[in-house]
């Protein structure tokens, strides 16, 4: 039954072939016209931070003591010495007290301008606890890889520990063991994963009033040649010591470094320059959408011969009206299916050819987009088939046969 | 038998027929004549069941058809109504067999096939079987046509100018087949203003501009 059933329908699509050509070749053209804007639209805007890798906007390096006992030290920012929690904080407070008469400002070091394997900005602070070697901030857990070895503490290697949320977004994998995290100056070698934990961003925030996205620990010796405060900070709380040194090294290096955001800059741009391109796309779906309806409504029309015989000769109002669906949806989906094909093609040379550095980032893109807009696009074919069947199943049979109808 | 009853049809202000009784022996070749724009295609509609829009009766052999649905009248036309026209109405851009099949649309079967074959046989177009219509002449079409509407074996043919496009011999050959259709028990209608129908009749009615009919043999 089935069998004959296809049979019949391919009788009834060879029977008319030149009008459902024409049918495929423009409700092809249309499909690959829409998808092409819409990928271009979508992929140009997802693939621009691409542009500048490893993306991220913050990132905190914790730098881990291996076998301290005491803890606490913030010394990346101000020295190696020991100090407790308590002090570290002090000292912060007063800084910001001293200089900015306020609380809350955040001691930070901003990297100005980008280089090609960036992170925005960043911020390192200095933790320690000993727990296995592992940083013991909110009972972290590894997952893969490892913890550094006591070697490489002692040579301050560049290694490193993220979570996986950072991995995934900015390697997009969960084990990124082996990768390296470039920023800066600064190349770290991930060697190990850690479990999410919904609490490490609060634990930073209410610690040290940070606001990051990403943690990167190291070993604390790895940053022990980058410190950007000199020794003599932490050894006296003289305000006016503190002053001077704030004056002559903090200012001009952390403090008043401003940041260059180029990258922001360009996406703004590019973003706007695609927003606009985006009622381009709306233009075209409407055209599209007016395009399929012509189609529809002249296939029909020259369908009317066709079925006004096929009404003669026994077929039912409903087998006609199956017949014009059935033949619609199946031109249109092979024309969705090769426009699909077409597209992706097309777009994937595009960049290629184009945009040679977001390539290989393609694949991250969604193109379920075009899937949506097929099935709407084929909803609306059956749709406007009923619609516009109805003339054709309710016109007098012997007009349609002479062709007076 | 085929009998219309009162029946009534107007296109807008256009009276074509208002209460015409009319009954068609079976087994006979009925000829109905008239001139153009006498009513003779809104005639062959009504009889043919292909326009559902008047008043009154149709007595199909028995069956008041009027209370029929759009299925059971499409049955019927498959099953028991053979339609032939002036023109063959094929679809060019395929085969003979495929327009035969749009005839039965899925019910392709050995059965079937076979009474397509003894049917091209009987016309001797067997050889066409496979090629294009586009390729054909008027008479091999014509005659597709009739294989066309034969091919359901059914008890009434509705012939409507069957010979306006044909040459004399292809005229009589359609003519004394459909002839030779009633001595197999079928009923033929011919709808024409082709004298050369006139000699094959056994019942002649004359269409008058009115919507009226009058028997003439």
């Amino acid at each position: 039954m089935f069998v004959r059933g296809l049979k019949s329908s391919i009788i009834a699509l060879e029977s008319n072939l030149k009008n459902r050509t024409l049918f495929f070749l423009l409700n092809f053209v249309l499909l690959v016209t829409v998808f092409i804007e819409i990928l271009t639209y979508k992929h140009s805007i997802a693939l621009e931070p691409h542009r500048y890798q490893n993306f991220t906007d913050d990132i905190l390096i914790v730098q881990m003591h291996y076998d301290s006992e005491t803890p606490y030290t913030f010394s990346s920012i101000f020295d190696r010495k020991l100090a407790s929690i308590e002090n570290v904080l002090y000292t912060q407070y007063a800084i910001n007290q001293y200089i900015y008469n306020k609380e809350t400002y955040q001691l930070s070091v901003k990297i100005k301008g980008t280089s090609g394997n960036f992170i925005e900005n960043y911020d390192i602070v200095d933790f320690y606890y000993k727990t296995n070697g592992l940083p013991n901030v909110k009972k972290n857990e590894l997952i893969y890889g490892r913890v550094w070895t006591n070697e490489e503490y002692q040579k301050g290697e560049s290694v490193g520990l993220i979570y996986e949320a950072t991995a995934k977004t900015i390697f997009g994998k969960s084990d990124a063991t082996g990768e390296r995290l470039n920023f800066g100056s600064h190349s770290i070698k991930i060697i190990g994963i850690l479990k999410n934990t919904d609490d490490i961003k609060n634990y930073y925030r209410t610690f040290n009033n940070y606001n990051l996205e990403f943690v990167v620990y190291t070993p604390i010796t790895y940053l022990k040649s980058d410190s950007l405060i000199d020794y003599s900070i932490m050894r006296s709380y003289n305000n006016d010591i503190l002053k001077e040194i704030i004056t002559n090294n903090i200012s001009e290096k952390m403090y008043f470094y401003e940041r260059e955001d180029v990258i922001s800059k360009t996406l703004d741009i590019k973003k706007e320059q695609l927003s606009n391109f985006y009622y381009v796309i709306v233009v075209t779906l409407i055209i599209c959408v007016v395009g399929l309806f012509q189609l529809i409504k002249n296939f029909i029309n020259q369908m009317t011969f066709e079925c006004s015989i096929r009404r003669t000769f026994g077929a039912t109002k409903f087998e006609i009206f199956s017949m014009l669906v059935f033949q619609n949806s199946f031109v249109f989906l092979l024309a969705l299916m090769l426009a699909i094909v077409v597209s992706i093609m097309i777009i994937y040379a595009y960049f290629y050819f184009s945009y040679r550095y977001v390539y290989p980032y393609l694949s991250y893109i969604d193109i379920n987009i075009i899937l949506i807009i097929g099935i709407a696009q084929l909803i609306l074919t059956i749709a406007f088939t009923t619609l516009l069947s109805q003339k054709i199943i309710n016109t007098n049979i012997i007009d349609g046969v002479k062709g007076n109808s | 038998m085929y009998e219309l009853i009162n029946v009534s049809k107007s296109y807008g202000k256009n009276q074509i027929f208002t209460n015409l009784n009319f009954t068609i022996e079976s087994k006979k070749f009925t000829g109905i004549f008239g001139e153009s724009g006498s009513g003779k295609t809104t005639l062959v509609s009504i009889l043919g069941m292909l326009d559902q829009k008047y008043t009154g009766n149709y007595i199909f052999n028995g069956i008041n058809i009027t209370q029929l649905g759009d299925r059971e009248l499409s049955t019927l036309r498959k099953e028991k109504i053979g339609f032939l026209f002036q023109e063959s109405y094929l679809i060019n851009e395929i085969t003979v067999f495929d327009n035969l099949l749009l005839n039965v649309l899925d019910k392709e079967n050995k059965q079937l096939i076979k009474r397509i074959r003894e049917l091209m046989d009987k016309f001797a177009i067997s050889d066409f079987l496979y090629r294009r219509v586009s390729t054909l002449s008027g008479g091999e079409k014509q005659r597709v046509a009739l294989v066309r509407a034969l091919l359901m074996n059914p008890e009434l043919i509705i012939a409507d100018e069957p010979t306006g496009n044909l040459d004399k011999t292809n005229s009589e050959i359609i003519l004394s087949y459909l002839k030779s259709l009633c001595l197999e028990n079928k009923t033929v209608i011919v709808v024409s203003h082709d004298e050369k129908v006139l000699k094959y009749c056994d019942i002649q009615y004359n269409l008058i501009k009115n919507g009226k009919l009058e028997r003439c043999l």
